[in-house]
């Protein structure tokens, strides 16, 4: 090793960042905004799913499988004690669920345990949420274990029914089954009232909205039974597989399926091709930091290549330098990464406090995985600009000019070559793959052979320009001329606006798409103003017959949802809705396929008497499910519904945006041995005679019910609310990626205009004013703009109709038409103006520190 | 006229047998011929000025000699021939890692822009070179040089303290100070006033005297130093004249 060499070289490193400390920080800032981009983006992602993920279980906790009594009833006490025996030393759980009413109306959702197994069950989690429940429990078992096991009325409640607490009780209706008696009875309790002692409190991760947890004894005693619903369970496959052999009779062990709902599920696959957009965006920004530092010391290094330095010792040196600046940058970038996470999720939580949990800072720093994503994207990006001149290097061996011409003409056709074979590689991977992961490859493949060509693409536009601007005046023509020379070395720095510009138009396209199809769907599908439900249990006949004398009521619907199979398909669980509605009602459900079962004139006719003995029915599927299963109009299945076998025969198939498995809608009248009572009705009233429609039904409703009414209207502004608030990150995403791009793109130009100074020192010289050479960086800053959003917006419409049409239908299989809107555009322009203002401003600001005189005549 | 220039000594440091430079032309045009069958000799120790009007061909000759041409003919670059040898290595078949290695221990070249490493003090400066060959840096060969051209109080300056003739005087001593075979100067005095330029070439011309290297100083200055051992004269890519 030569010492004293690379003493020298040190010293040739640090004097040249001492001296040009503008492009220190510049190389930094451009290394740190890229990494903090993908940090932040990737921590957003990663605390919210994990969010999403605390309150599924917070639900379901840690259960592996839940045993529950066949049929419609509950575990007695006698199964729950040999169920104890069978398991042994395993970690089980009762859990019993009803309804209480509060004194407000509001139904609220009562979990009772058994205050023992739970303690011991919370010592299996390890999540922030099953530790703020086992913390309150024990909290519980400190203090009031005497009053809880006594069946004091003693409860824990869900943050957001605090507000509801007066004085340390919630008071909800007794029920009418209910047997308390004193002590147990608080004194203050009047008539049909009980108020409830609040021991403590559950976090939203901990327990969702209007939650109450009691122990088993007193829900008996509320509910009149002691009956429990389910026992949860943490079971390994072989232990699963053993039990099921043991278990009392009348008893099941059942898998706990665990799922988001379509729209959350949509959510996560939207954040991770964010995800996804914002790690090529942030390498590409620090690639571009790196290319321009490499550039500003080109003639350094050029020359001491002359004194005869090979370029591999050089090539080294410079790897070590961008591996410094790398580590150093993936450093400061992860933790400003992690801030900028930080800010939106608080940001967000203060918005929505229904849907995000709190997630510590600390624990998100924790994280390996944020910081191998900032080292990689900081020290790999950095090495990877390095890569293009060890190529010349490899590949050259030779000096001069021409030589450079060469190769640049080389490496042009390469990305040009690259590119197209992407886009091949696009069009394959849709044509032939169905599957989401090709077309989320299919996504990446498009934007990378796009930004490939983008170099190509800019320089055309470049010249386009000057060609118009040269019209006008000199200033616009020596702008045009300078941005089109200046090109090659921006390349990588455009691109990475062009990208940020592109997904803004994108996923807002996606968005808006999902949104304004989501709302002409509820439009159509709510037909009436008015729905009641009893829990998925029938409806009350005494209570259908008194809506039906109801003079308010001017028709109703009648729904009844029944689990079922397709025979092929005995694991895909899918639901059988048995329709009854009025004419009004009919015409609630778009047809992507076929017709309704209302207008099938085939089925009426086969009704007919002496038509064929044993008909199919006329069935029609849901999108998801038709996609799922690949169901065709007039295909015909057989369907398991209530342990019978029937034929149906698909003759629609309707735009269905439900959460769930997938439904098939039947005509009530066309299936045999229909159930007597729907579980839900549609109520046909005049709008304006709702709320007196709800108190006319509050008066006839036990406080015990389960039944609930809720208007068309509340459904469609709550669906519209949990969207919004759902795709609100997505949004906040965006805006980091945009904002990461406009100081990304600034530095650059910036860089660009430091190396490039002396060509405004003489210009200066020649007589072009100060404000002139104002002017003249705001076009040329103002131009970067425009050819940016030029190359954006086509790319940006591409990934929309990714998203919308190819990603989102093989998802979900939901069908979304892409919405172009012209606000997208607007929104684009206001940001590429902003980012170019940006850019101009921080140009203005270096230049100024330049005098005519600087170190002389150039 | 295609003329050989050489001096009667066994064995020439220098070569030159019939080469021919040509370079690419844009849009597919046929290659511009820069250099056409030059043949030339240098002894060990020489001093030679080649004179010319812009464009001649001098530049691309004294590149040649320090290796900074692509050496495979046919390619879009432009086309080599002939031969070219200095101190026994035959530079146009030589790679890009062994032309490199040639010009840092057998070449010291002087720049007409000076061209001094900025972020490095005139010391440094000579030091980086004599490192580069792996030579010992704190031997008193640096000062004893910086000494010789009457720059001995600059030694810890950076360049841009210095004046154009303090630098170009800097750039001989760097030149000179791994005791190169060879020493390639490109219109060192281009940049320099008369009085600058007049002592710039008087020392750099002794300064090789002392050292025993071998001088190409390539000028297209009327004003020749003295101690010149011959003046050649370049037109259109041929050598046209030598004169002693």
């Amino acid at each position: 090793m030569n010492w004293q060499l690379w003493r020298l070289r040190g010293l040739m490193s640090w004097r040249w960042f001492r001296s040009n400390r503008l492009q220190l920080l510049l190389a930094l800032t451009g290394v740190i905004t890229g990494v903090a981009a993908v940090v932040a983006v990737d921590a957003a992602r990663q605390a919210v799913a994990s969010s999403f993920s605390s309150g599924m279980l917070a639900l379901q906790g840690r259960a592996s499988h839940t045993v529950t009594a066949t049929g419609s009833a509950s575990i007695s006490l006698q199964q729950y004690a040999q169920l104890r025996q069978q398991a042994g030393n395993l970690p089980l759980a009762p859990l019993s669920a009803f309804r209480l009413r509060h004194v407000d109306g509001d139904l609220l959702q009562v979990q009772a345990v058994d205050l023992i197994s739970e303690l011991q069950w919370a010592q299996l989690e390890d999540n922030d949420s099953a530790t703020d429940t086992g913390a309150a429990l024990t909290q519980i078992a400190d203090s009031d274990m005497a009053d809880w096991l006594a069946g004091a009325p003693l409860v824990l409640v869900s943050e957001n029914l605090l507000e509801r607490v007066e004085a340390g009780m919630l008071k909800v209706f007794t029920p009418a089954s209910a047997s308390l008696q004193p002590p147990a009875q608080p004194p203050d309790d009047t008539g049909a009232t009980l108020a409830l002692r609040v021991a403590g409190s559950l976090s939203a991760a901990a327990a969702p909205d209007d939650t109450v947890i009691m122990e088993q004894s007193l829900a008996a005693r509320l509910r009149g039974s002691e009956a429990i619903d389910q026992v949860r369970l943490a079971l390994t496959t072989q232990q699963a597989q053993s039990l099921t052999g043991q278990l009392p009779d009348g008893l099941q062990l059942q898998p706990v399926e665990r799922g988001d709902s379509g729209m959350s599920a949509a959510f996560a696959l939207n954040l991770q091709a964010m995800g996804l957009l914002a790690l090529l965006m942030g390498v590409l920004l620090v690639y571009s930091t790196f290319r321009l530092l490499l550039l500003q010391r080109e003639a350094q290094n050029r020359l001491r290549h002359l004194l005869g330095e090979q370029q591999a010792q050089h090539w080294l040196e410079m790897l070590l330098e961008a591996l410094l600046l790398g580590v150093l940058g993936a450093l400061f970038g992860w933790l400003a990464g992690l801030l900028l996470a930080d800010l939106v999720l608080n940001w967000l939580q203060q918005t929505l406090s229904d849907l995000f949990s709190s997630t510590g800072f600390a624990a998100r720093a924790m994280g390996w995985r944020s910081a191998s994503l900032a080292a990689l994207t900081g020290v790999g990006s950095s090495l990877l600009a390095i890569l293009p001149m060890l190529t010349r290097w490899w590949r050259g061996r030779r000096a001069g000019r021409q030589q450079h011409r060469f190769f640049l003409a080389q490496t042009l056709d390469l990305r040009v070559a690259l590119a197209l074979l992407l886009l091949l590689v696009a069009a394959l991977l849709l044509w032939l793959q169905t599957s989401l992961l090709a077309a989320l490859a299919a996504l990446f493949a498009v934007t990378m052979a796009w930004l490939l060509l983008s170099q190509r693409l800019l320089m055309l536009l470049a010249r386009a320009l000057h060609a118009l601007s040269s019209m006008r005046t000199p200033l616009l023509a020596l702008a045009s001329a300078r941005l089109r020379d200046a090109i090659p070395k921006m390349t990588p720095a455009l691109a990475a606006l062009i990208l940020a510009l592109a997904t803004i138009v994108g996923v807002s396209s996606m968005i808006s798409s999902f949104r304004n199809s989501v709302i002409d769907w509820l439009q159509i599908t709510l037909s009436a103003p008015v729905y009641l439900s009893n829990d998925g249990q029938t409806m009350p006949a005494e209570l259908l017959q008194q809506i039906d004398r109801q003079p308010l009521v001017a028709a109703t619907g009648w729904l009844h949802a029944l689990p079922a199979r397709l025979s092929t398909s005995p694991d895909d669980d899918m639901q059988l809705l048995l329709l009854d509605l009025p004419a009004r009602g009919q015409d609630s459900y778009r047809m992507l396929d076929g017709v309704s079962v209302w207008t099938d004139q085939q089925a009426d006719q086969r009704k007919q008497p002496g038509s064929d003995a044993n008909p199919a029915i006329a069935v029609m599927a849901g999108e998801t499910l038709a996609r799922r299963q690949s169901l065709q109009v007039g295909q015909t299945l057989m369907l398991q519904v209530a342990g019978q076998t029937r034929r149906v025969s698909i003759v629609g198939v309707f735009q269905d945006y439900s959460a769930g498995s997938g439904r098939l809608i039947a005509r009530r009248t066309h299936w045999p041995d229909a159930p007597a009572l729907p579980t839900s009705l549609a109520v046909y009233l005049d709008q304006d005679q709702v709320e007196t429609f709800r108190d006319w039904l509050q008066r006839r409703l036990d406080p015990a019910s389960a039944v609930r009414m809720i208007s068309a209207e509340r459904v469609k502004a709550e669906t519209l609310r949990i969207f919004d608030q759902t795709f609100l990150l997505t949004r906040a995403l965006r805006w980091i990626l945009a904002l990461v791009a406009m100081v990304g793109v600034s530095g650059a130009l910036l860089a660009l205009q430091l190396e490039r100074r002396q060509e405004l020192r003489l210009l200066h010289q020649l007589g072009l004013s100060g404000g002139e050479q104002r002017r003249l960086l705001l076009f040329e800053a103002l131009f970067l703009a425009i050819l940016a959003m030029l190359q954006a917006l086509p790319l940006g419409y591409l990934l929309g109709w990714l998203l919308t049409e190819i990603i989102n239908l093989r998802a979900f299989g939901w069908h979304i038409d892409l919405t172009v809107l012209a606000s997208h555009w607007l929104l684009m322009i206001a940001v590429a103006l902003l980012a170019g203002l940006l850019a101009a401003g921080m140009a203005m600001l270096a230049n100024r520190q330049q005098t005519p005189a600087g170190h002389g005549l150039v | 006229m295609n003329q050989t220039a050489s001096s009667p000594a066994v064995a020439p440091l220098l070569r030159a047998d019939n080469l021919g430079i040509s370079y690419a032309s844009s849009a597919g045009l046929p290659p511009e011929p820069v250099l056409t069958g030059l043949n030339l000799s240098m002894q060990a120790g020489e001093k030679v000025a080649m004179i010319g009007r812009s464009g001649s061909g001098k530049t691309t000759f004294l590149h040649a000699c320090a290796g900074l041409l692509p050496p495979d003919t046919g390619s879009p670059a432009g086309s080599l021939a002939g031969t070219l040898e200095i101190a026994g290595h035959p530079l146009l078949q030589l790679n890009e890692q062994a032309r490199t290695r040639f010009r840092r221990r057998y070449i010291g070249l002087v720049f007409q822009q000076f061209n001094l490493v900025p972020t490095l003090t005139v010391l440094e400066n000579l030091q980086f070179v004599l490192a580069l060959n792996g030579l010992p840096t704190h031997s008193g060969r640096p000062m004893q040089l910086l000494q010789q051209l009457q720059l001995k109080d600059k030694a810890a300056r950076f360049p841009r303290e210095l004046s154009g003739g303090e630098q170009q005087r800097v750039a001989v001593a760097r030149a000179l100070v791994h005791e190169p075979a060879l020493v390639l100067a490109d219109e060192p005095t281009g940049n320099l006033d008369i009085d600058n330029a007049r002592l710039v070439a008087r020392l750099l011309v002794q300064s090789c005297a002392e050292a025993g290297s071998t001088l190409l100083l390539v000028t297209h200055s009327s004003e020749l130093p003295a101690g010149l051992d011959r003046v050649l004269r370049m037109q259109r890519g041929r050598l046209q004249s030598v004169e002693a």
